[in-house]
């Protein structure tokens, strides 16, 4: 690639501007807390104000910006062949290399500021027990797309001089996208996207506090004025109940509906592209994204419908590549690779561009049923020992409180046989998909030579009626299929390692 | 058929039941003096409560009754012997087998496991031992893969030269393996 000379090199003086915002982002991310608490401090202090509030923040903003030119300074890059070196760091020098086959995922993101600049965010990402990555805060479009070509193994070959501005340009000549969303899909993907309970939990507190006081006021208001009687008013319960009930459905209602506009200016324009050896997706309005992903390191395949989606017929599908995600960025997770708001109707077709052919899934095997009566019976045992156990001890012999309990033992009961109608798998030899969830539900589907470590298990129970459980553990976690036949546990086992011993040769 | 007398793969269809079975595999038992030690390390860990027994026995301001000392000292020596005893047990059930192409270790004993690890799979190899496995010429083989934490396979009460050989074994193994590879990136 001439674009690329292997130098070491700084970058642009522009990208100042972008290392200056990004850093302030991460700060004011990463100290949410503290900000809050300044934030109530300011408000309920007397003696702090505006000059003071002032003069914090510019001294914050002048040490992000000394610290922003140190690092440009320091930060130093190289591009080799078949590697990128990377020599940073403020008080300490720091030097990365990252061979380019070790790179399972480039990440490019050009957020709005950098727009006018013509500069782009690269992330490269590298499989380790926890994922590990590069980045380089902002370099010229052209140079970052060259970069993508080397480690796709793509500069080998000619590259049209249309795909270098391609990522510039809207308009230019683009590949036919295998899968796109609309803002209607995406809209449905941030209502039924597990986002709202993240929405809630931010703004569910200090929300109801507020809801809560204002509606105090308004009652004693209210009483105070004399038109309306508060003695009848809380004296008709299933009112308020009502009441109650619909200021949640109206909250969740609203927090859907913001979660789905986040949704859309996260995502929007989403286009899914296949090229020979990767997909690439590109999307958002403010912060412009594309993500690739190399097709060789894609091994598995998960189709997520959450409860609410499940009543929309929306699915969602995730990418899977080496790296255990931690299961606190599980939940919104940048690195997995997210194709959001697929209806029903459009799921196979997803499914089959990723996994790069049709594949007539075998029909499902269910849990052995004693699967569910073990859970339930162990279950009800515990539960209406301690149902007992109240009702023996509490003075008075009160009949609630077991009574409640025995209530919840049936809840959970009923829980228990979703979850375990829900679970099932199957499988051809060649491939396996495993289904599990209880109000939603989340299918996934790997190649048989991916899989890392087989473990089959079994104990007194599941010994006399002839059954085992099978852990299979793959690059990015691990599955589970309680409760199958032993025989089949031992084929789908034997299956598993002959594919994973055979297929590929060389680790992952 | 035998995995040990297999000499290369092909990639043809295969019906399931042609595939090798892991079962079929003859499991080696771990170190003879594995079970000493098991008792050995049980001890150790108990050594704390019983000595904390002692004393508080010859302790003349401990408020309560010897009887209830006693109590209190079974109640939480009776776990350690239980401890102690499933480990013995364990001991002899627990085994590990080599094939060609991976390594199976077997452990339990009402919740029973057999665990397989392909050695392609292995991203690199250790065994380590503690004083106390030191005095009883044990060793551990830790095997690191790329699934993270859960995909690792650590098998313990290994002799140490035993996990010393199957060490260098695996290693030659692996390096074959990428050196193989790479050559196959190479062309």
């Amino acid at each position: 690639m001439s674009e690329i000379d292997s130098a070491w090199k700084a970058l642009p003086i522009t990208a100042v501007g972008a290392l200056y915002v990004n850093g302030i982002q991460r700060f004011v991310r990463e100290n949410l807390i503290v900000f809050f608490g300044a934030g109530t401090g300011f408000a309920v202090s007397e003696s702090l104000g505006w000059r003071e509030f002032g003069l914090g923040a510019g001294l914050v903003l002048l040490t992000g910006l000394l610290i922003a030119l140190i690092y440009h300074r320091r930060f130093r890059y190289q591009v080799d062949d078949d590697s990128l070196r990377v020599r940073k760091g403020l008080f300490e020098q720091q030097e990365l290399k990252v061979r380019f086959e070790r790179v399972q995922n480039v990440g490019f993101s050009q957020p709005i500021y950098l727009r006018p600049l013509g500069l782009v965010r690269v992330t490269l990402e590298t499989p380790g027990a926890s994922q590990t990555e590069v980045n380089l805060p902002g370099i010229p479009s052209s140079e970052a797309a060259a970069l993508r070509d080397m480690i796709s193994g793509v500069a080998a070959r000619q590259t049209e001089p249309e795909e270098l501005s391609e990522f510039e340009s809207e308009t230019a000549n683009r590949p036919q996208a295998a899968f796109s969303a609309s803002a209607a899909d995406l809209f449905k993907y941030g209502m039924t996207s597990n986002q709202i309970w993240i929405l809630l939990a931010v703004f569910g507190a200090p929300a109801s506090n507020w809801v809560e006081s204002s509606l105090s006021n308004w009652v004693d208001q209210l009483s105070a004025s004399g038109l309306v009687d508060t003695e009848m008013l809380s004296g008709a319960p299933v009112l308020l109940a009502l009441f109650v009930g619909l200021l949640i459905l109206s909250v969740s209602l609203l927090l859907m509906a913001v979660s789905g506009l986040l949704a859309i200016v996260r995502f929007s324009g989403y286009r899914l592209i296949r090229e020979t050896d990767r997909f690439k997706s590109r999307f958002g309005l403010l912060d412009v994204r594309e993500k690739s992903l190399t097709l060789e390191k894609l091994h598995g395949i998960e189709s997520v419908q959450t409860a609410v989606g499940r009543v929309l017929g929306q699915w969602h599908v995730i990418g899977h590549q080496t790296g255990a995600v931690r299961p606190e960025q599980a939940m919104n997770n940048d690195r997995r690779f997210l194709i959001p708001g697929i209806d029903g109707k459009r799921l196979e077709s997803v499914l089959s561009t990723l996994r790069g052919r049709q594949w007539d899934a075998p029909a499902w095997n269910a849990i052995h049923p004693r699967f569910r009566s073990m859970l339930c019976s162990r279950v009800s045992v515990m539960l209406v020992a301690a149902a007992l156990l109240v009702w023996l001890l509490l003075p008075g012999h009160l009949f609630w409180p077991p009574l409640a309990i025995v209530g919840l033992n049936l809840l959970i009961l009923g829980m228990i046989h979703l979850h375990w109608r829900r679970w099932a798998y199957a499988f051809d030899g060649r491939r396996i998909r495993i289904r599990s969830g209880l109000f939603g539900q989340k299918i996934l589907e790997f190649d048989m030579a991916g899989c890392q470590q087989v473990e089959v298990s079994t104990s007194p129970y599941q010994r006399r009626h002839n059954l085992a459980s099978l852990t299979i553990r793959l690059p990015h976690g691990e599955q589970q299929v309680p409760y199958l036949p032993q025989a089949m546990a031992d084929k789908i086992a034997n299956v598993l390692l002959y594919r994973a011993e055979s297929s590929v040769e060389y680790g992952l | 058929m035998n995995p040990h007398e297999e000499t290369g793969f092909s990639n043809h269809s295969v019906a399931p039941e042609d595939v090798p079975d892991y079962r079929d595999a003859e499991f080696e038992s771990l170190a003879p003096t594995f079970r000493r030690y098991t008792l050995v390390s049980t001890l150790i860990f108990a050594l704390p409560v019983t000595v904390a027994a002692l004393v508080a026995w010859a302790l003349p301001f401990i408020p309560l009754a010897g009887w209830k000392i006693m109590l209190i000292i079974v109640a939480l020596l009776i776990p350690l012997v239980l401890v102690g005893i499933y480990r013995w047990v364990d001991a002899g059930y627990r085994g590990w087998a080599l094939r060609q192409h991976d390594i199976i270790a077997r452990s339990g004993v009402f919740w029973r496991s057999i665990t397989v690890l392909p050695v392609a799979r292995i991203q690199h190899v250790e065994t380590t031992h503690g004083p106390l496995e030191r005095a009883h010429g044990l060793a551990r083989l830790k095997l690191y893969t790329a699934g993270g934490l859960t995909a690792d396979l650590i098998v313990i009460g290994l002799d140490r030269h035993a996990a010393d050989q199957l060490r260098e074994y695996l290693v030659e193994k692996i390096r074959k393996r990428d050196a193989e590879g790479s050559r196959m990136c190479d062309e």
